[in-house]
């Protein structure tokens, strides 16, 4: 055994290393100075310098260079030009005398020689075979060499990294984008065939003699399996922390969105010569926390816009980014013009109405997002109270979070509506909002606004928990509403807008729960309101005629068997004569529709004449709706249904020719609207509903190819809906379409 | 063998600090390494280089094919492939030099490995043992730069990766992988010379 050491050597002497060889002496004088012992360790230990060579060493195997002048396939190997995570790179030569070319060929380095590390090379062989693009590195061949190991040969460029480019050529801003842009349009082509690149960063884009940026190095690209994801694991060497994405940390699974992100940091790279996140020579926990927290360092020399653009694609939520690289090129493009990027301004109605109707992100990461705008109201509040000196300011700050819960029960309401699973995130932000200017109300006391306010808050409520089939809970929340207001008209008898709203939670009342007695009787509560707001000129007469009229619908929704009828002949009366006192009001000329829709099911299959003449009337009065409001998407989905409703009773009446023309103009709508909103779950459904019918309609005239045609693709449609959001109305579709097609004969064309 | 789920979940265990969570992720890996070598023998014909670093990688991946691993878990991942591999390494070496003595030991699933191991750097049972004894020294004084070779020498990690994994610079873990290996040559010559090997 020999004499132990001491760690006060060890760390002396690794302090040492760091210094050339002649200065050594003086420093172990100076470091050991009065401790023998340790000099003596150190000494002896330093004297070892000489035989470490490759003791104990795995990384000098094997040398690179030993394969220059080899073969591989029909490339000369001339010299190495690099080594990636999957291999090493070697500039090499077409050496079979077909023709002079050069390519960058890449071998699996020997130490990747395990199975998994050849079925990644291999499949990233298929990959980038199947892209040809301007702006990325071309395949052009790819095979084993002599002595088994895989290789691909891929287009040669001279060339310097994008950045090294830009600087060397101290080339403008506007051309710094345009290299940009170039590139997105290669990683959109990508990410349309399904690749993701995982590794953009300035030394995988070259920019060749030409001028064009090339995008190398599909190294760790995957093919996003269906759904859009891919879970494929980034092994710790593939990964550049630098360009790393919050996701790519957390170790989540990488989407198109990752790829925003890395070429937003390389964007700020390009204009700014920095990295707007840098990590380096920080321990991997802190690169963790830095890139999953903290905010990216935008140069401030940067136009505000462009620093918008490159904030929004480098958001750590991969769903407030960009949705792709084009729209992110885009943006670039659209500040060029000098137009406003769509990134600005960010505030939070912009952001929350953007992302809902963008993404259908997870229901608690709205939840999440709602919350936190709320985080500040408490403090608002007390400077509200305190702040006498500068009331300005808190007067406005005040104002604004008021408003703010304003829009978050009403405005992105509306917008999440048709967000499949929304309902309960849905809930939650009105209770959160009401709750919160409840607190207001009891605060600031005598405000009749926002005790108007709140009340407006319980009836969303409550109209919620209503169609979540929380009863008892939705008519607690309509009380709430109804005792707020009626507090207000017991202080102030005249103030109209509680009275009117007061009538409007009652009619929504009846509408939702009751008996038929009970709706009744919520119902002349109703009336007797908007009687005493008539005359009274505190409201807009029009606004409380169509309260009233409101009412009035509602209880012909009540009324059963041929009553119903009769009531909603006396409601499309009076909405008739509302609808000529403001001929242009869509608003109105909807309802009218409606109440000819409802005719039009209560005469049903009794009267199919009158059933058929209620439905022509409402199909004219949405097809001027739809004319005088273009685009208005809601108006256009109520024409498609009225031609449905049209198409089949012309089927009924045997015009054939009348119900296919009906059915042609309800498809191209519905497919419209799908190619427009492709995420949109509903134009989804409606599409695969027509075209459910209009199969029927086929199969019927014995068209039994165009039969099975139309209900394959509804099919395909409706199974692109996920399964956990299907509902009942989709799995009864189809049934219908999976029985239809097995209804039809097997050789039909 | 745990899931690749419990492991991911008790590797972030360990990570919020549970000493429990490691010993049950020690013993998970150790099993799935050990198996994982087995076939990798069985299924060697000389054609495809074995290496230390492979195996670990292979596990790793087998891993978070099934269950996203973060960061912070991956290092502890890592750090504790590395232990593994010594273990795994020294047993055999041991079994090997039994077997050597005619020990006539029962037949092991990864007889082999070490001398596999040698294909891709000359690793030889001796060597293996000897390195294990002095790094328990250098452990003794030093654990930080014992956990250094550890994962450079039996967790073949690179410098660049040694240091993300041990949260430190490239530059800091070369200075300490060199001082290390100051003291492991010195501990193996000294001790070889001690004894009377050398020439």
């Amino acid at each position: 055994m020999i004499p132990p050491l001491s760690k006060d050597a060890l760390d002396i002497v690794s302090i040492i290393l760091t210094h050339p060889r002649e200065s050594r002496p003086d420093l172990v004088l100076q470091l050991c100075a009065g401790r023998d012992d340790v000099k003596r360790q150190v000494e002896e230990l330093l004297a070892y310098e000489e035989q470490t060579g490759g003791f104990l060493e795995r990384d000098s195997l094997p040398p690179d260079s030993a394969r220059i002048g080899t073969r591989a396939g029909a490339w000369e190997l001339e010299s190495v030009i690099g080594a990636g995570g999957m291999g090493v790179v070697y500039r090499a030569r077409r050496a079979d005398g077909q023709y002079e070319m050069t390519a960058a060929v890449k071998l699996v380095s020997q130490s990747m020689g395990v199975p998994g590390f050849l079925q990644r090379f291999l499949s990233e062989r298929q990959i980038m075979a199947a892209l040809s693009h301007p702006n990325i590195a071309r395949l052009l061949d790819g095979g084993v060499t002599g002595d088994g190991i895989p290789y691909l040969a891929m287009e040669y460029i001279e060339g310097l990294p994008i950045h090294e480019h830009c600087r060397a050529n101290k080339l403008s801003l506007v051309e710094r984008a345009g290299l940009f842009r170039q590139l997105c349009d290669g990683v959109h082509y990508a990410h349309q065939h399904l690749v993701i690149h995982r590794d953009i960063k300035p030394a995988n884009v070259l920019v060749d003699s030409s001028g064009k940026p090339k995008l190398l190095d599909f190294g760790v690209a995957k093919v996003l399996e269906s759904g859009g994801r891919s879970t494929a694991p980034t092994a710790l060497h593939a990964m550049t922390l630098n360009y790393a994405s919050p996701e790519q940390v957390a170790g989540k699974p990488l989407t198109t969105a990752s790829d925003v992100y890395s070429l937003g940091l390389l964007l700020h790279e390009l204009l700014a010569d920095r990295r707007a996140i840098d990590v380096s020579g920080l321990a991997p926990g802190e690169a963790v926390r830095v890139i999953s927290e903290t905010p990216p360092v935008i140069s401030a020399s940067l136009p505000p816009d462009l620093q918008a653009v490159i904030e929004k694609a480098l958001a750590k939520d991969a769903s407030l980014r960009y949705s792709g690289p084009r729209e992110l090129s885009d943006d670039l493009q659209r500040y060029l013009d000098g137009l406003p990027v769509s990134a600005r301004p960010p505030s939070f109605t912009y952001l929350f109405s953007r992302f809902v109707a963008r993404h259908r992100i997870p229901v608690a990461a709205i939840a999440a997002g709602f919350l936190l705008a709320f985080s500040g109201a408490g403090a608002a509040l007390w400077q509200w109270k305190k702040a006498e000196a500068n009331r300005g300011v808190a007067q406005r700050r005040f104002d604004e979070l008021r408003g703010l819960a304003r829009s978050v029960l009403f405005e992105f309401q509306n917008g999440l509506r048709n967000l499949a699973g929304s309902l309960e995130v849905r809930k939650t932000m009105a209770r959160r909002s009401v709750e919160y200017l409840d607190s207001l109300s009891r605060e600031v006391a005598g405000d009749p606004g926002l005790a108007i306010e709140s009340a407006k808050g319980y009836h969303r409520l409550g109209q919620i928990q209503g169609d979540l089939g929380e009863r008892s809970e939705s008519e607690e929340s309509f009380a709430k509403s109804r005792l707020l207001l009626e507090g207000v008209l017991s202080s102030d008898a005249a103030n109209g807008e509680a009275r009117w709203e007061l009538s409007e939670v009652l009619t929504t009342h009846a509408l939702r729960f009751n008996t038929r007695e009970g709706a009744l009787s919520l119902l002349t509560a109703a009336q007797q309101h908007w009687t005493q707001l008539d005359g009274k000129g505190t409201l807009p007469a029009h606004r409380i005629k169509h309260g009233r009229v409101r009412t009035q619908f509602a209880y012909s929704l009540r009324q059963l068997g041929a009553a119903r009828i009769e009531e909603f002949q006396k409601t499309l009366e009076q909405y008739r004569s509302l609808l000529a006192s403001a001929p242009n009001d869509t608003e109105m000329i909807r309802n009218v529709a409606l109440c000819h829709k409802y005719l039009a099911g209560a005469y049903g299959k009794s009267y199919p004449e009158r059933s058929e003449f209620h439905t022509r009337e409402a199909l004219a009065l949405d097809r001027r709706r739809a004319a005088a409001s273009p685009g208005d998407a809601i108006a256009l989905r109520d024409l498609a249904i009225d031609l449905v409703q049209a198409a089949e009773h012309a089927g009924r009446r045997g015009a054939v020719r009348e119900e296919e023309a009906f059915f042609d103009e309800a498809l191209s709508l519905r497919r419209a609207f799908h190619e427009k909103e492709p995420k949109s779950l509903d134009a989804r459904r409606d599409l695969v509903s027509v075209l459910m019918r209009q199969g029927i309609f086929f199969k019927r005239t014995g068209r039994m190819g165009e039969a099975r045609k139309t209900w394959l693709e509804a099919l395909r449609h409706g199974e692109s809906i996920g399964a956990e959001i299907k509902n009942k109305s989709d799995l009864h579709n189809r049934a219908v379409i999976r029985a239809g097609l097995a209804s039809l004969p097997k050789n039909a064309p | 063998m745990s899931s690749p789920a419990e492991i991911t979940a008790l590797l972030r265990q360990w990570s919020g600090g549970d000493q429990e969570a490691r010993e049950r992720v020690m013993s998970s890996l150790y099993d799935e390494l050990r198996l994982l070598a087995a076939s990798y023998l069985r299924r060697e014909s000389g054609d495809i280089t074995l290496q230390r670093t492979d195996l670990v990688h292979e596990l790793f991946l087998r891993i978070t094919q099934q269950s996203p691993i973060d960061w912070n878990s991956r290092s502890h991942f890592f750090s504790i492939a590395a232990r593994l591999m010594r273990q795994i390494l020294v047993e055999h070496a041991r079994a090997g030099n039994r077997q050597k003595r005619g020990g006539g030991a029962a037949k092991e699933p990864l007889s082999g490995l070490v001398e596999n191991c040698a294909a891709d750097v000359p690793l030889d049972p001796a060597e293996v043992l000897e390195v294990d004894r002095a790094l328990a020294r250098l452990e003794a004084i030093d654990p930080q730069r014992s956990h250094l070779v550890e994962l450079r020498y039996y967790g073949g990690f690179s410098i660049p990766e040694t240091a993300q994994i041990l949260g430190s610079s490239p530059a800091t873990v070369k200075r300490d992988w060199n001082v290390a290996r100051l003291f492991l040559l010195r501990e193996l010559k000294g001790d070889a010379g001690a004894a009377g090997e050398m020439e």
